[in-house]
């Protein structure tokens, strides 16, 4: 591998119009889920990924979409070659599905649209789309399944079929597909989405090679590939050889441990997930090709993030995950709730040994960040105000607070996808917002302290049968909220809970808007990975995970606590007992010199060890 | 040459040997291939002293913070399991 990222004939001029192009490609088919999609899935959350592929199925490039889809299609890619070219063959204008967790995708419920891409006769490259489909036909609607104890319980599994054949739609295999679904309409309208999108790509990508020529197309393509892996090699070779590790739970009834060992030498990086724990006959299990995605992730937010997309990007990684266990299941293992927890817990281990591994570089040191785990959400579904059954998402798990940096607060926040807007939830679901806004009193504190994250609470309203079903995931336990970093506090954790028996239909009924938990009265439990019942007398709390922060809080400077204060993310008390900053008076004012006074006190403090 | 650990560690070498080193007060924790927070003052805390809303954490978590024992700088916080051995170490 040359150090030189620039390597071939390739001008540099052309190299870059060429390669943001086919980025722009990517980021178009994204725009087309978004435009022909209708459910809150790929509309509002994002979640979803558009991306092109080499004719050997590596991945060329991606747009702005979840790096683990990204590498996972290229193995589905690669699946659907080894499936179709010798077995009904792959022609212009075909489009695949897949969705078999054994094969390429993290569970069912993301179904994979593969498309090949011709030019004047010859195949070129292909494209790839997935959007997680509104339901699967699983034991519990919206697909993640908390009763499941094998992967047949977890709904429709596909391992490749030709759902267009030369343009054809074939109508037979999309309403079989459909029909096993308990939303037939919305489902077909996701699979159509990703129809429209790969026939974007397709038609982009001709008209590029049209216009350049495929020597062109080809060359840049191939100087994209390396330009990327030169560029992260040299940055991997920039950090001292080490070896670093984490360890991270998930908790469902038993807790399963997820180890990460990180170990980089020279310019490649290893990840070892030996000594995590067998795998569950719950869905939190993690196929290989996801596992190994979740670490591609890790690397193009932290060494890669400014680099483009592609299989140069994977080049200089190397994942070990021992057979049978979270990180990489045997069938029938289930896999449903995966996305949200074990998935949750690779990305965030392998990115606690990213981080550990920066810190002791001078160069990357600055980018390190308190790092969260949290992302909770639901799905419900149930019989609408307008009289027809549904399934949806509430996701919330995008408020949670993002973790202090070396150089800033955390985001409050906006981790990860993004959140469903309120008033078309309740147009068309029978739920009622009291309230959504940040949390008070939650980030980690530290130097820089991490994001507040958010808080909701809903209940049922105008529903005909008088509830709604609810399916709590995520990363289920009470230390979700990750960590802080270097003597950072983690933040307050993601928590699910059900208040029942309260007064709320009747405050509502008397125009009154409750604005806190402890108005409504009723008792809360909190949900672990279940089904759960939401009626007419319950409040669902979401209160997602605040980031952890960084550094002492003792170093904090005094003036970021009193805005901290002032805006109601920390109280007096915790600015004086945590940050050792001392305000006095109605009207907030700082006190430097019995700040100093009570920092040296509280250092003294430290120093008188517990036990 | 030295190297930073994380946050206020950093790795040097002195008389050919390789040390973890608070970089706040140059105190020597240890060598380099041994645990540099078995050399630091320890404290287990109640989770709350993270924040009220900590307070589930209460009765299964323990707030542990290490500490350099010459300039108390705060090098690392995390929650561990109230009965469990890494809470007993200390």
């Amino acid at each position: 591998m040359s150090a030189n990222p620039i390597s071939s004939s390739v001008d540099p001029i052309t190299f870059e119009i060429l390669s943001h192009r086919l980025y722009q490609i990517a980021k178009e088919m994204g725009t087309a889920l978004e435009r022909v999609g209708g459910t809150v899935n790929t509309t509002q959350m994002h979640d979803y990924m558009a991306s092109l592929y080499l004719a050997n199925g590596d991945v060329l490039s991606a747009g702005d979409s979840m790096g683990w889809h990204v590498a996972c299609a290229g193995f589905a890619v690669k699946r659907i070659i080894e499936r179709f070219e010798n077995n009904g063959g792959i022609n212009p204008d075909d489009i695949f599905l897949l969705n078999d967790p054994y094969l390429a995708a993290i569970h069912q419920s993301d179904v994979y649209m593969i498309s090949p891409i011709h030019f004047r006769g010859q195949l070129v490259g292909w494209s790839a789309t997935f959007v997680h489909v509104m339901d699967i036909g699983a034991m519990s609607p919206g697909g993640n399944s908390p009763g499941a104890t094998e992967i047949c319980h977890e709904g429709i599994r596909i391992p490749g079929i030709k759902l267009v054949d030369r343009g054809e739609l074939r109508k037979d295999l999309f309403d079989a597909f459909i029909n096993m679904t308990r939303q037939p309409v919305m489902v077909g309208l996701d699979l159509k989405c990703e129809i429209a999108a790969n026939n974007v790509a397709k038609f982009r990508m001709q008209a590029l090679y049209e216009q350049f020529g495929p020597e062109l197309v080809t060359a840049v393509s191939q100087e994209m590939l390396h330009h990327s892996e030169a560029i992260l090699r040299r940055r991997i070779a920039e950090i001292p050889d080490g070896t670093w590790s984490d360890t991270g739970s998930i908790h469902a009834g038993d807790t399963w441990k997820v180890h990460v060992t990180l170990n980089k030498k020279d310019d490649r990086l290893l990840f070892d997930f030996t000594g995590s724990s067998p795998q569950a006959k719950k869905g939190i299990n993690l196929p290989y090709h996801a596992t190994f995605g979740a670490c591609y992730e890790a690397i193009l937010c932290t060494l890669a993030y400014d680099l483009p997309k592609n299989h140069g990007a994977l080049k200089p990684i190397e994942v070990i995950a021992p057979e049978g266990t979270v990180v990489n299941p045997t069938p029938p293992a289930p896999v449903s709730l995966n996305t949200t927890s074990g998935g949750a817990t690779v990305k965030f281990v392998a990115n606690s040994a990213i981080m550990q591994m920066l810190a002791t570089s001078e160069k990357w040191r600055g980018e390190v960040m308190a790092l969260n785990a949290g992302h909770r959400l639901a799905r419900h579904a149930g019989v609408n105000q307008h009289g027809k059954y549904y399934v949806s998402t509430l996701s919330e798990g995008a408020l949670d607070g993002t973790g202090a940096r070396s150089y800033k607060d955390g985001d409050d926040t906006g981790r990860g996808l993004s959140c469903h807007n309120i008033e078309w939830l309740e147009a068309n679901f029978p739920l009622l917002y009291l309230f959504r806004r940040n949390t008070k009193g939650g980030a980690g504190a530290g130097r820089y302290r991490g994001g507040t994250g958010g808080e909701s609470a809903l209940t049922v309203y105008d529903a005909p049968d008088g509830k709604i079903k609810g399916v709590a995931l995520g990363v289920a336990g009470l230390r979700n909220s990750g960590q802080g970093m270097f003597g950072g506090y983690p933040g307050a954790p993601s928590l699910l809970m059900l208040k029942e028996g309260t007064r709320v239909a009747e405050m509502i009924a008397a125009d009154k808007s409750p604005d806190r938990l402890d108005e409504v009265g009723g008792s809360g439990r909190l949900l672990p990975y279940c089904e759960f019942d939401v009626g007419k007398n319950d409040v669902l709390y979401m209160r997602m995970s605040s980031g952890g922060g960084y550094g002492d809080p003792l170093e904090r400077e005094p003036e970021r606590v009193l805005n901290d204060v002032e805006a109601g993310i920390v109280s007096r008390e915790e600015a004086k007992e945590i940050y050792g900053v001392v305000i006095e008076g109605d009207d907030l004012v700082l006190d430097l010199a019995a700040t100093d006074k009570l920092r040296a006190s509280h250092r003294q403090e430290r120093l008188q060890e517990t036990k | 040459m030295n190297h930073p650990l994380r946050a206020n560690l950093e790795i040097t070498i002195l008389d050919g040997m390789e040390w973890v080193r608070c970089s706040k007060c140059q105190r020597k924790h240890c060598r380099a291939d041994e645990d540099w927070r078995r050399f630091c003052k320890v404290r287990l805390l109640p989770p709350t002293k993270a924040g009220v809303l900590m307070s589930d954490l209460n009765g299964q978590y323990l707030l542990r913070q290490f500490y350099c024992p010459t300039c108390a700088v705060l090098l690392d916080t995390d929650f561990v399991e109230e009965h469990s051995n890494d809470a007993g170490r200390a």
